[in-house]
C-alpha cells in the first residue's frame, strides 16, 4: 500500500510534464480513475488502473482535480484521472413539460445542464433510477430521450 | 501507526439514517471497539434542536464527555450535512485543534428520510443505517442514502422474524441497487456484525 498525503502538482505544470512524458513512454504512469462525485474526497482508498493500492490522505484544504499529480518517482508516476460523466438528455414535448421536467428534476436534486432546447441530467448513480423515477414522463410522452443531436 | 493516522487530521465519518434505525446504538456499540484498538475517537451528533444522543452518549461513560460535541440542525437535518455542512465542519476542526491525536470523528446525523446523504467535503466516508423493522422493501425503494452510501448497514436483525421482514431479500435487492457495493447485517444490542463494520471504516480510512 501507497501513502499518499500531497498533491504534487498538475500534469501540466512545467515541473512535472517532462518527467510524465518520459515516464509514459515507459508505460509508468498508473491512474486513480474517480467520478466527479468521488473527486471531492480527501481521505480514500483506491486502486490505480495497475492494481496498485493506494492510501490517500490529503489536507482538508486540498481538491483533486482530473490530472493531479500524487505520486512522482523515477520509475513510477499516480495520476488522477476523472470518468467520462454520463447525461441523459431529455427533449421536452412543449412549454408546459419543459417546466413540469425542470420542477421535477430540481425537486430530485438533480445535477443538470440546459442544452438548447434540451434539458441534460447528469447520470451520477446507475441509470436505470433515473429512468424509472421518469417514468411517467416517457410514457405520456412529456419528455424524449435525445442520444445524439437530433 | 497514529502519527500516520493523524497526518491531516482525524478520518470523518458519517452515518446517516432514518429515525430510530440504531445510529447512536451503532455508535455506542463502535466506540469501545475503536478505543481497544488504541484509535482516539470524537464524536458529534446532529439532533434538531435537542442535545439528546450527545447527552446519552456523554452519560453511557464510553467516552470523556467533552469528546462529544452536538450540532443543533435547526431546520432539516440534511441540510447541515449537505446543503451546508459548515457547522458540522466547524465542530470537527474545533475537536482536531482541541485533542490533537484524533484518529477518527464519528458524525451522527439527525434521523431523516431515505433521501438524505452525506457531502463528501465533510465526510471522508459515510454509512446509512436501516432496520428489518422499518419494512424488507426498504432497500429496493432505492433512496439515494441506501443507493450511494459507502456502506449500508442493516440493522436490528434480532426483530426481523417479529416483523415478518425477510433478512436474505433486503440483502439480496440491497446489493442489487447498490450495484454490489458493501452492505453489514448487524445487531446493535448484541454486537453481532459491528466488527464488519469497524473493519471497513479501518480499510477505508484508518489505512491499518
Ligand atoms: N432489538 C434491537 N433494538 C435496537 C437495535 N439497535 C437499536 N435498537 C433500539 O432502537 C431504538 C433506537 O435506537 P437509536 O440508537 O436511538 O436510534 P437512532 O437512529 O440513533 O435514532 P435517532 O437519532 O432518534 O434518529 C433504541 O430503543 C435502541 O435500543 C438492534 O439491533 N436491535
Ligand atoms: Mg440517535
Amino acid at each position: 500500500m501507497i501513502h499518499i498525503t500531497e498533491i504534487l502538482g498538475h500534469v501540466h505544470d512545467s515541473n512535472l510534464s517532462g518527467t510524465l512524458h518520459d515516464l509514459s513512454h515507459r508505460n509508468e504512469v498508473e491512474y486513480i480513475i474517480l467520478d466527479r462525485s468521488n473527486l471531492l474526497r480527501r481521505r480514500f482508498r483506491a486502486k490505480t488502473d495497475q492494481g496498485t493500492d493506494c492510501a490517500v490522505s490529503i489536507s482538508r484544504l486540498a481538491k483533486l482535480t482530473n490530472g493531479a499529480v500524487l505520486l512522482l518517482e523515477s520509475n513510477r508516476a499516480i495520476v488522477v484521472k476523472m470518468s467520462e460523466e454520463q447525461w441523459l438528455r431529455l427533449r421536452p414535448r412543449d412549454i408546459s413539460c419543459a417546466i413540469e421536467i425542470g420542477y421535477f428534476a430540481g425537486n430530485m436534486h438533480w445535477r443538470v445542464k440546459f442544452e438548447k432546447e434540451c434539458l441534460s441530467i447528469a447520470v451520477e448513480s446507475p441509470e436505470e433510477i433515473y429512468l424509472e423515477r421518469l417514468k411517467d414522463f416517457f410514457t405520456t410522452g412529456k419528455i424524449r430521450r435525445i442520444d445524439h443531436d437530433e | 501507526m497514529i502519527q500516520q493516522n493523524s497526518r491531516n487530521g482525524p478520518a470523518r465519518v458519517g452515518i446517516g439514517g432514518p429515525v430510530g434505525s440504531g445510529k447512536t446504538a451503532l455508535i455506542e456499540q463502535l466506540i469501545p471497539r475503536f478505543i481497544k484498538r488504541g484509535n482516539e475517537i470524537a464524536v458529534i451528533t446532529n439532533d434538531l434542536v435537542t442535545r439528546e444522543d450527545a447527552k446519552r452518549l456523554q452519560r453511557s461513560g464510553l467516552l470523556a464527555p467533552e469528546r462529544i460535541v452536538a450540532v443543533e440542525a435547526g431546520a432539516c437535518p440534511h441540510t447541515v450535512i449537505r446543503e451546508d455542512p459548515t457547522l458540522n465542519s466547524q465542530a470537527a476542526e474545533n475537536l482536531d485543534r482541541e485533542f490533537e491525536h484524533l484518529d477518527v470523528i464519528l458524525i451522527e446525523s439527525g434521523g431523516d428520510n431515505l433521501a438524505s446523504t452525506f457531502s463528501l467535503d465533510l465526510v471522508d466516508y459515510w454509512m446509512f443505517v436501516i432496520d428489518t423493522s422499518e419494512g424488507d422493501d426498504i432497500p429496493r425503494k432505492r433512496g439515494p442514502g441506501i443507493v450511494q452510501s459507502d456502506l449500508l448497514v442493516i440493522n436490528k436483525v434480532d426483530l426481523a422474524p417479529f416483523v415478518g421482514a425477510d433478512v436474505n431479500l433486503m440483502v439480496k435487492e440491497g446489493l442489487e441497487v447498490r450495484g454490489g457495493k458493501h452492505l453489514v447485517l448487524t445487531n446493535c444490542k448484541t454486537g453481532e456484525g459491528i466488527e464488519e463494520v469497524a473493519n471497513h471504516i479501518i480499510n477505508n480510512v484508518l489505512f491499518d
